[in-house]
């Protein structure tokens, strides 16, 4: 695959000369696509130049079937708007070079904590990465979308259309995923959609805005916000919803990080959105739901032989937590 | 019969842990077999519960739906939606076989058939009419019972399993 990428790389860039790669290794994660490490080295100019690049390639199968243009798309387009992203580079539609589509972006230096907030850090680097969680949060969601053309992601009408387009989008692969039909899940479906909130405004949502998904640096620096393949306009109550989820929490803490009341709080603060804590409930439950759905994707890709990743199989014993949750909200 | 299959999980896991594992040096294939490895242990803990388990759902199923039609005979002013549903039922307990000696397989694949049978009864008792409120609720009750009951085997059965995403 080295040197086919090599190719790749000498096409886009024909002023590079002796161009090498090198250090490429797959990584682990990316749910949704294969994400390779490599570091790349070319002469321009009489002047040696070296670029360490993040490759996320289409999987045979994956958990969601994300769309890779919108991706690249809003990351492009946000790399200059002050919210963190890695610089996009190439996006290759065909599977000409490597077999599958990809993009090809910048590697931003960090660690990606999963789960609870890792050890060895001081209260103070704790703090100020959950402070810029939650302000750049507030920056996406205070962004003009417009500005940016993301309109043409789809705008949510007024009134209950953001809520409801999510519902019906996730009921939707639901129904094309299910290996078998679960009683839970389908009284959680007409719950949500009994009780689709109002939203009152409409912003860019980053639709999986949790730990995991952010790198920060040892001085406590968040570098980038990644995995942006959810991406939408619709209500910002869904990001906090999902960022409050108990699948998300550690030590008791929303999204291993913060207490739910102070991240809503200063959220508010930040963003001057007043918190619906209602809607964050009504987003919470579907992103339960939604999480849920992602798994049996996962699932049903293992079994039907569509990706060879053996991670993906063992989302299965993740369901029934998922399910305990979405019973307790339905108060079953 | 000797090995069988547990015999045969062992063996794979002792392979891929001892001969395996050692001599692959990439990160991603060596993470790939510590999950290959994770699975086998599942597999090693459960195979031979996997039909008593499968069993287990189906004889909850069927007692299930036959209380829920019984209780649907009950009902005085049911809407036309629940008559299909109750029918459906009834129809359904009694085509499926006896699942004794069936593969594991043919046995989840009844059991699926009575669980849509119970999301189209949950589905009809909503919208039930009021003049048979106590029968939709006593048939809701039943089946959100089994639904608990189902949940509870679903996590029992996973119990063991300790992993978070990524």
């Amino acid at each position: 695959m080295r040197e086919q990428l090599a190719e790749y790389l000498r096409a886009q860039m024909p002023d590079a000369h002796e161009l090498a790669v090198t250090a490429l290794e797959r990584k682990s994660g990316g749910a949704s696509r294969e994400t390779w490490e490599f570091t790349a080295r070319w002469m321009r100019d009489g002047q040696a130049v070296e670029g360490a690049f993040i490759l996320r390639r289409d999987p045979t199968g994956s958990l969601l079937e994300s769309d890779r243009e919108r991706e690249f798309f809003v990351l492009n387009a946000l790399h200059d708007s002050g919210i963190p992203v890695p610089k996009m580079y190439w996006l290759e539609r065909t599977g000409q070079w490597l077999e599958r589509p990809f993009f090809v972006m910048e590697r931003v230096p960090g660690t990606a904590p999963v789960g609870t907030f890792p050890p060895g850090y001081s209260e103070s680097v704790q703090v100020r990465v959950t402070e810029q969680f939650i302000d750049i949060l507030a920056r996406i969601h205070r962004l003009d979308w417009r500005a940016y053309g993301f309109d043409r992601l789809g705008v949510p009408g007024a009134g209950v259309d953001a809520a409801r387009t999510q519902v019906a989008h996730w009921q939707r692969i639901y129904r094309q995923e299910r290996l078998e039909v679960h009683p839970l899940l389908e009284r959680a479906f007409a719950w949500l959609a009994a009780h689709a909130p109002t939203s009152d405004r409409t912003t860019l949502v980053h639709g999986d805005y949790r730990s995991g998904n952010y790198l920060f640096t040892d001085d406590g620096t968040i570098t980038a916000m990644l995995d942006w393949e959810m991406v939408h306009l619709g209500d910002p109550m869904e990001d906090l919803g999902w960022a409050c989820m108990p699948f998300w929490s550690g030590r008791g803490l929303a999204v291993g990080l913060t207490s739910r009341s102070d991240l809503l709080q200063r959220y508010a603060t930040i963003s001057g959105f007043p918190v619906d804590e209602q809607r964050v409930f009504f987003y919470e439950i579907l992103g339960t739901v939604k999480m849920t759905v992602i798994a049996l994707t996962g699932v049903r890709t293992f079994c039907t032989g569509k990706t060879r990743e053996v991670s993906l199989p063992l989302v299965a014993f993740l369901i029934p937590r998922l399910l305990r949750d979405i019973a307790e909200y339905l108060g079953w | 019969m000797r090995p069988d299959i547990g015999d045969l999980i062992e063996g794979i896991k002792r392979s891929l842990n001892e001969e395996i594992l050692p001599v692959v040096d990439n990160a991603f294939a060596r993470e790939q077999l510590a999950y290959t490895l994770f699975l086998c242990e599942h597999l090693a803990r459960r195979w031979d519960q996997a039909h008593i388990f499968a069993q287990g759902e189906h004889d909850d199923l069927r007692r299930t739906l036959a209380a829920v039609v019984e209780i649907g005979c009950r009902c005085t002013a049911p809407t036309a939606r629940l008559v299909a549903s109750l029918e459906a039922a009834r129809v359904a307990l009694s085509a499926a076989p006896d699942i004794t000696s069936q593969p594991l397989r043919v046995v989840s694949s009844f059991s699926q058939s009575l669980t849509e049978r119970v999301v189209q009864l949950l589905d009809a008792c909503e919208e039930s009419a009021p003049a048979d409120a106590a029968a939709c609720t006593a048939i809701a009750d039943a089946l959100r019972a089994f639904v608990q009951r189902q949940q509870a085997r679903d996590e029992q059965w996973v119990t063991d399993v300790q992993i978070g995403w990524w």
